[in-house]
Formats: C-alpha cells, structure tokens, sequence
C-alpha cells in the first residue's frame, strides 16, 4: 500500500489492525517531500527529526492506536505558530521568526496524536489568491505544474494534493481555504467564524480569519474538524456551540448512510454569474445527481451577493491594516539597520519587510478608515456585511445549504494574475460572501475541466450548522465520482 | 473616479508607517485608484437604516472570561525575540531629533 495516497481513515485502520506503525507513515511522506516537493514547492519547512521523535513516542507509548488522529502527518500553514521551527507568514518581516508559543490547534492536533510533519507557503501574510505572493517563491499546482494552487493556503491544498501529507490546516478569510482545495482537488472546509480557536494564528482580518482543515475526504475532514474545534479561553471569540460540543453531536459517517431529508438551495443568477463554462457544466451536472439522488432543490436569492466582494475588500483591508501595525522592528521580526530615528525605523523595517500587496493592502485599509473616507467605505462596508447576513437568514428559510461552484475558474496560470490585483480578487467571488456571513462552508471535488483540473462545488450551511454541512459534503463527494484523491 | 494623487499617497505612507520609493508610490497610487472605483460599487447599495455589522458573534459565548491572575510568556523567551534589548528592555533608535547624529 502506497501510504502516501491514503485516507486517514485508511491510514488510522491500518495502524489500529497493527499492519503499520505511525514511523512507516511519517518516513513515507518525507520521502514523498523529498522526491516531489522541489517541483511543488508546498513547504518552507520540513520538520523532519521532530516528525520522527514524535513518531517514536507515539509508538513507544502505543497511545497512537486510540487517538483520533494518532500517528496522522498534519502540514501547517505557516501562519500558525509552533514553538518548533520558524512561523514566518512566508515574509520576509518574520524570515527568522519563531513563536514562543503554539496555537491552540497545534496543541489540540498533538493531544489527538497527530505529527506536524512541516509548515506550508502561503501567500504573505495570507494575502491572495495564488499562493503567488509568498516572499520565498510560489507554490506549484500538483496537477499541472504551471497553473498556481490557489490561495493563500496554497501551499496546505497542494501538499495534500500531491501525496506529501494526509492532512493540512489552513485558514480562510475570504476563501483562503476553499478556494486552494477546489485548484488543487482536495477537500477544503472552513468551519463558522469562532468554531476553532484563532489563538496562535497570526492575524489578517480578525473578524473574518478561521483555521481548516485540508483533507482527502469529507470524513477526514469532520474528523480533523472535530479535533480542532471548541471553545478556548485564550479566544474570546470561540463559540461554545462549536462542533463536537453539543450534546448528541453525531458522527458524520452514520449519518451519510441515513437518507435523512436535504434541501439544497441554489442561488441561480448569482452563480450564473461564472462565465467559465465548465464551472457551469460540472456544477449543474452535479445539482442535477444530487437531486435524481433525492436531495430537494431550491431557488433562493441572496440579492446583496454582487456588492460583497467590494465589502469585503474594504472590511478585510480595513483590519488588516490595523493588525499588521505590529510588525514594527521593535519586538521581533525583522528591523531595519540604518535609521536615524524610531519613525524612519518603523518606516524602513516595513518597507524592507512587506511585499508588494501586503504594502497595497495595508494601504487601501488604512484609505478606507481615514478622516473622510470612513463612512462612504468602512461603515457602508459593515452595513452591506448586515445585508449579506441577512440575504442568508432568508434563504435558510428554505433550504438547509446552499450551493455555488467554489470558484469562477479552474487554476489559472502562474503569472496570469500577478499584475492586477483586481483580477485576482474575483477568483473569490464565490467564497466572500459566505465569509462576510461567518457561515461554515465546505469545497468539495466535484470533477475535471476538459484540460484534467479539479473542479470545486461549494456547500455553506447555517451557523454552527458543521454537521449539516459535511452531510451535504458526503453526498457531492458520492454522486461527484472525483477518486484521484492524489495528483 | 476618486483620484488618488501623490499628495495622498504620502499622507498614507506617513499614516501607514512604510515608506515608498517614487516608483513604487506611482504604481501602487494608480492600483489603488482602479481598486477604489471597484469598492466605490458599494455606494449602489441601499443601506439606509441598516446597523453596521463589525464583529461576528453567532452565540453569545464571547463574553468575559474570570479575572484569574495567570503566567503569562517567559520574559526571557519574549526579549530573545526582539532585534536590540537592553537588560529587560526592548531598546530602539532615538525618538527625537533623527536625521544629524
């Protein structure tokens, strides 16, 4: 058995009936690193000794054979910091960065077994939609080497994606999850905002920012959920409804094998929206399986959709431009050495240290809250946010999830985008408004354009409604027939 | 369109903390004027009377937590981190009158 092209659930069988043992996994995929990720490019480090040690304990101690997640290979974005290694946001402003803590998640990943086996590119500071905005050179889609992975967690999806670990985080504050899962074929779910703990995570919009996690399945990716999320006292925004803390919480498997009733609403004109004409395709197909299926299909209207991108761009900026204000050469990160005073020092550190949309992004935030421009931008903003809010109140009126291809296109090619910035921030058209909501959502592989990418159908489900949301995932992923779960 | 001029690319420079080469000041002015008229998009909407929404709360866990006094990093790990300490101080460039030395 190839392991590097399996399920945790496949992973965790074998390992529970005593065939493998979590070093074969972990000495597996650094191998698959080793051989495959000069050309991919998913990691910025491979934290291959400490895998291994991790491996050894698990083992010696044989508490890997009862875990959730014992003896599973996780890949980090590295914008989650762990004490191990370097988190450095793929900045040069946190190139020789290490935390002196780790995230909650990581915390919660290791009490469930798992071995972080490496941190993942990304675009700076989670700033994209291509993974193409990383200061140490971008990632590489698995399935066609010249196409871009997605992004920002670019590098998580194609880790994933091309055999180098069963599972990643990301984080999603747009469609940072989704969108990368959907390019590079693989499983991307972004749980409702305040489902996971954001403690650890360096911060890019706080109102907006979630981990997930990247997977091979659905169940895979109810599992990790499962693992990561609840409340946490060191996040004030973490929910007690989270996922697994409800009383009766149940297990996304048993219920897939129930026929249990689902309405599935479609918001036509909105996605009608994507030109591409194989999005259109695969997503109809797919709507039309599911319903032969007897999934009940819905019309629903989220009018507000078409001002949500503007919204968001204003929102996200806006306090992005705030939070990154810590990056000033004081406390760590990088500072700049020739400087006569404490403001051009904050002044040339950041311009050394930020890249080219990180600088416009902080920029256009700090635009939009200005004297003057605060109310026709920032305020507007929040108020289309309630309107957005509002448009899928209504619709869950009528439906159980919603559906919406994950993204207008397939992956686009490396350097298509670079320039224009506005192009780029379409390929999140259909995530945003989900986002802005604070919603769950889920992208699953639902097919291949006729070129062999993936394609990805988006599911998003009411707050704190996760189980709904993978229960609608596993009926995609039955009637979509996407199985080269690896590229 | 809302103009953004080389006047108002420094007051964001000064405002923002990062200085911008002239080059660099011209292209990131002109993407930020096609990026406004982009989000200027939301002037459309009718909004009137709608409560801004700022931050999510979909429960209403995030309440105050207990006033427990509780460890907080290692001094130490925290100051090794930062570019230029003194002792137990993190130590920076003078703070008035930069430019002669």
């Amino acid at each position: 058995m190839d392991l590097t092209r399996q399920t945790v659930a496949t992973l965790r069988r074998e390992l529970e009936d005593g065939r493998i043992n979590p070093l074969d996994i972990v000495d597996a995929h650094l191998d698959a690193i080793e051989q495959r990720d000069g050309d991919v490019h998913a990691f910025l480090d491979v934290h291959a000794d400490s895998a291994r040690d991790a491996a050894r304990r698990l083992t010696d101690d044989g508490s890997y054979r009862t875990l959730p997640l014992g003896g599973i290979p996780v890949a980090l974005k590295d914008n989650i910091c762990t004490t191990a290694g370097r988190t450095t946001c793929a900045s040069k402003i946190l190139e020789h960065y290490s935390s002196p803590y780790d995230a909650t998640v990581v915390s919660r990943l290791r009490s469930a077994g798992a071995i972080v086996i490496g941190k993942t590119n990304l675009d700076e500071f989670a700033m994209g939609s291509s993974t193409e905005n990383s200061a140490f050179g971008p990632s590489h889609n698995p399935w066609n080497l010249e196409r871009a992975p997605g992004g920002s967690s670019g590098g998580s999806a194609a880790a994933v994606a091309a055999g180098l670990a069963p599972v990643a985080l990301g984080s999603d504050t747009g469609g940072s999850i989704r969108q990368p899962a959907s390019f590079c074929g693989v499983v991307g779910m972004k749980p409702t905002y305040g489902c996971v703990s954001r403690y650890g995570l360096v911060a890019f919009a706080s109102s907006l920012d979630q981990i997930g996690p990247l997977t091979r399945s659905v169940a895979d990716a109810a599992r990790v959920t499962r693992v990561i999320a609840g409340h946490d006292r060191n996040d004030s925004t973490t929910l007690r409804c989270a996922m697994g803390q409800r009383e009766g919480a149940t297990d996304a498997d048993a219920d897939a094998r129930t026929d249990a009733p689902l309405t599935i609403g479609v918001p036509r004109s909105f996605v009608e929206a994507a030109q591409h004409a194989e999005v259109q395709q695969n997503f109809d197909d797919v709507v039309e399986r599911l319903s032969k299926r007897g999934v009940q299909i819905v019309n629903v209207e989220l009018p507000h959709a078409e001002y949500a991108s503007a919204a968001y761009y204003v929102v996200a900026n806006a306090e992005a431009s705030t939070n990154l204000a810590r990056f000033d050469g004081v406390r760590y990160g990088h500072r700049s050495r020739n400087s006569p005073d404490l403001d051009a020092m904050y002044a040339n550190t950041r311009a050394e240290g930020f890249g080219a949309e990180v600088k416009r992004r902080i920029l256009l935030g700090t635009y939009v809250l200005s004297a003057g421009y605060y109310d026709a931008y920032y305020h507007r903003a929040m108020q289309v946010r309630s309107l957005m809010i509002r448009d899928y109140e209504a619709a869950f009126g009528r439906c159980d999830l919603i559906a919406t291809p994950t993204s207008p296109t397939p992956a686009f090619p490396l350097g298509e985008r670079v320039d224009d910035p506005l192009a780029m921030y379409l390929a999140d058209a259909f995530t945003i408004p989900v986002s802005l909501a604070g919603l769950p959502a889920i992208s699953v592989p639902s097919g291949r354009a006729d070129d062999g990418l993936p394609l990805g159908f988006q599911l998003a489900g009411r707050p704190c409604d996760e189980e709904t949301v993978f229960r609608g995932a596993l009926r995609v992923e039955s009637v979509a027939g996407f199985t080269e779960a690896v590229a | 369109m809302t103009r953004i001029d080389r006047d108002t690319i420094h007051h964001l420079e000064v405002l923002s903390q990062i200085h911008l080469d002239d080059e660099e000041a011209k292209v990131l002015g002109g993407q930020l004027e096609r990026i406004v008229a982009f989000v200027e998009k939301l002037s459309h909407a009718d909004t009137a009377g709608v409560e801004p929404t700022g931050l999510m709360a979909h429960d209403d866990a995030s309440a105050l937590r207990d006033d427990t006094p509780r460890d907080g990093l290692d001094r130490e790990a925290v100051l090794s981190r930062a570019p230029d300490r003194a002792g137990e101080f993190f130590s920076v460039p003078r703070v008035l009158g930069g430019g002669g030395e």
